[in-house]
């Protein structure tokens, strides 16, 4: 029998079909992935072309600021903008243009723009005029340079304005207008403390003339770590690959400074107003320090700048590199020596006073012993006396009386109150003091001894003088001058410094309290007796010592003569806190310049204002 | 033995591949949750990539306006510092004509 035939399945064969073919589709597909996978090499070009370009960038850290023992910044970081010109924008499109007149029309377009842009630029950056930037910009596009400098670096206001010049307004890729942001350093406070601060020149330069104050110092705690990472090319822009390497930028740490900048202010300012008048004046400084922590809470450097119409500028750190003679503050120094030797009992011992003339030495006469003389109707004076008249005579006599037969033993004597002892400072420059001995001089005699005992035949820099009166206040404890405070971060302390002692005890208190009372005789009735009346107590000595015009004469033929005048104490005189240094640095010049003037009318005044001004000292009930 | 059992595996799956049965014979039908699961994990992942993107890219822009920012900072602070300093104020009270300026007498401080 026969069986009935199947009617055709048509949906079947269709989608047997259909299978087939997408089963051959993927067999295709699965084929080709494991050929590119597997055996496919691209032609490099081609890759080269379609791989996006990636770039390993540097990250620069943020510059660490520089701040005042109040936190107000002194130094920061901010950004400024420096203009580039890419001259080589449309010309290659120009260039393609197939009708050439219309491709001429649009170059001599862009250039017309440009010559207008010139004219705008003369007066943004009048450096240059405007035939030169047009020169420059036609040169350039001449030959294609797609990054031609542009002036200086400008701030947002002008970068604003820049932005709407013709040519510039129509954008990069039409106006060629490039702008980098430039991080500059500025100082809020302008030059106070500015040598204090310091800055680098030049990175990369390992010399000390390079990287000057707290700025060259710190350099590598205010810089940070650079970072680094890799980009690629996407719509968006240049965006981090992240699987690339990726070195974080560790920003720079801030340094905090013991100078109060508002002190600063005062001292600066009042010692302007008593040195700028006087042309024959050459430099001067001003130094204040913490009797118990040794923190210098001011230091102005004012000197003479040639290259700025001579006017006065903290160009040189004066106050630690210039070593010069003393003259009569260093007889502070002879005084205690005696008294921690007990070569002398109390300040009312007296010596003849001889005229004036220290025997069986070259010395000059102290005129300053026959006025003493005439005025007492007496021909003896106690060491008090002698010390608030400043004579050269009785510290050199008790000096040669004393450590004549010795010298040694005086020159051991000052070497053990560490006055010739280097120490690490926070800035670079530190000028360590030498004093004339037995020890470094050929040839040695009673004058040289007389010489010394007065303050000459050694070399001293301020802040060492500074030191010692300041071991005075602080009844034998000599305290190491520091200026930085601490190194944070986001005002988290990552390392701090705080006060050093360089020597705890250099003389017992008592002599302390000797020293004490016989500066203070100085200012009550000696030669700095017009700081009797300050408003508040003060402890001090005068010192005007003749400076060597070519290292060998002091006088020059004209008869003129180079001064340093100094006044250094400490303030209130009962109970001190702050010791203070003022020194004057003269040219040649007829009229003496002395350590009561200038020097001391300065700490007087600033005395005087802080006492009113500054909450510290205010009255309390 | 093992290698006839082999072939006729190989053959009886190149039949089945022919025929469109291979799925049936392996009764894949139960294993269609799974299999829509996996496909629904690959359109996670390229969601989830593409949405990475766009993070990165937000990222850079969030990264540039950080650094605006901190440059505005620090402008501000120096020009809060310029003015802010005794001398300063002191000059901006005297163009105003102001009666207060410096204190001529020292303060007295209150304590408890």
């Amino acid at each position: 029998m026969n069986e009935p035939r199947k009617k055709s399945d048509r949906i079947g064969i269709i989608l047997y079909c259909l299978y087939w073919l997408l089963l051959l589709l993927s067999l295709l597909i699965i084929g080709r992935i494991v050929y590119l996978q597997t055996f496919f090499t691209p032609n490099k070009k081609i890759a080269a072309e379609l791989t996006p370009p990636h770039k390993c960038l540097k990250i620069e850290p943020v510059r660490g600021e520089i701040l005042d023992c109040k936190g107000r910044v002194l130094a920061i970081s901010t950004p400024s903008y420096q203009i580039y010109m890419d001259c080589s924008v449309l010309k290659a499109f120009n260039a393609s243009i197939k009708d050439p007149v219309k491709a001429k029309e649009k170059e001599d377009l862009w250039l017309r723009k440009a010559d207008t842009l010139s004219i705008y630029l003369a007066k943004v950056f009048p450096e240059k005029n405007a035939a030169y930037y047009r020169k420059g910009i036609r040169d350039n596009r001449a030959i294609n340079n797609g990054y031609v400098l542009m002036g200086h670096p400008v701030n947002e206001t002008t970068l604003a304005e820049i932005k709407k010049f013709p040519l510039f307004r129509d954008g990069a890729n039409k106006g060629g207008l490039i702008v980098k942001t430039v991080m500059d350093r500025k100082l809020p406070y302008g030059n106070l403390a500015k040598r204090t601060i310091g800055h680098v020149k030049d990175k990369s330069a390992n010399v000390a003339n390079s990287h000057i104050g707290i700025e060259g110092r710190f350099d590598k705690v205010l810089s940070g770590t650079e970072g680094r990472e890799w980009r690629r090319k996407c719509d968006y822009g240049l965006v981090r690959d992240f699987d690339s390497t990726y070195v974080e930028a560790v920003n720079g740490d801030d340094v905090r400074l013991t100078l109060d900048i508002d002190w600063q202010e005062k001292a600066d300012r009042i010692l302007r107003s008593k040195i700028e008048g006087d042309s024959e004046l050459e430099a001067a400084c001003f130094g204040l320090m913490d009797v118990q922590t040794g923190a210098l809470k001011v230091v102005v450097n004012l000197m003479r700048d040639p290259s700025a119409g001579n006017r006065y500028d903290e160009i040189s750190n004066i106050f630690i590199n210039r070593r010069g003679e003393p003259g009569s503050v260093y007889k502070t120094v002879t005084l205690a020596a005696l008294l921690a030797d007990g070569k002398i009992k109390s300040l009312e011992e007296t010596i003849p006073t001889n005229g004036g003339w220290v025997s069986n030495t070259k010395l000059k006469q102290d005129p300053y012993i026959p006025r003493f003389e005439s005025r007492n109707h007496t021909n003896r004076i106690s060491m008090f006396d002698g010390f608030k008249i400043s004579s050269n005579y009785v510290l050199a006599t008790w000096a040669i009386n004393k450590y004549g037969s010795n010298p040694l033993a005086y020159a051991d004597r000052v070497q053990s109150f560490g006055l010739c002892d280097p120490f690490t400072f926070d800035i670079a420059g530190l000028s360590v003091p030498s004093v004339a001995s037995p020890r470094n001089r050929k040839y040695w005699s009673n004058t040289d001894l007389g010489n010394v005992a007065y303050g000459y035949a050694s070399l001293f820099s301020p802040i060492y003088t500074l030191m010692f009166y300041n071991a005075i206040a602080g009844k034998g404890r000599l305290m190491k001058p520091y200026l930085v405070e601490d190194i944070e971060n986001d005002g988290v302390i990552k390392e701090a410094f705080g006060p050093a002692v360089l020597k705890d005890s250099i003389f017992s208190r008592a002599v302390a309290d000797t020293l004490t009372r016989a500066l203070k005789g100085v200012v009550d009735e000696g030669t700095a007796k017009n700081l009797k009346n300050s408003r508040l107590s003060i402890a001090g000595k005068t010192g005007t010592s003749r400076v060597p015009y070519d290292n060998v004469h002091y006088q020059d033929p004209q008869g003129r003569i180079k001064y340093q005048a100094t006044f250094v104490g400490f303030f209130p005189a009962e109970k001190p806190r702050y010791t203070a240094i003022c020194v004057v640095y003269s040219k040649l010049r007829h009229i003496p310049v002395y350590g009561n003037g200038i020097p001391a009318t300065t700490i007087l005044e600033f005395i005087n204002e802080l006492e009113r001004t500054d909450p510290e000292f205010a009255e309390k009930l | 033995m093992r290698l006839a059992r082999i072939w006729t595996l190989f053959k009886n799956t190149l039949t089945a591949i022919g025929r469109g049965e291979l799925l049936l014979r392996l009764n894949a039908g139960k294993y269609l949750p799974h299999i829509l699961y996996t496909f629904f994990i690959f359109g996670i992942i390229i969601w989830i990539s593409v949405k990475t993107d766009d993070s990165i890219n937000q990222m850079e822009r969030n990264q540039a306006t950080i650094k605006e920012l901190r440059q505005e900072n620090a402008k501000l602070r120096y020009k809060m510092a310029r003015t802010a300093s005794r001398s300063a104020v002191l000059d901006r009270l005297g163009k105003k004509k102001s009666a207060l300026g410096e204190p001529e007498v020292k303060a007295t401080i209150l304590e408890k």
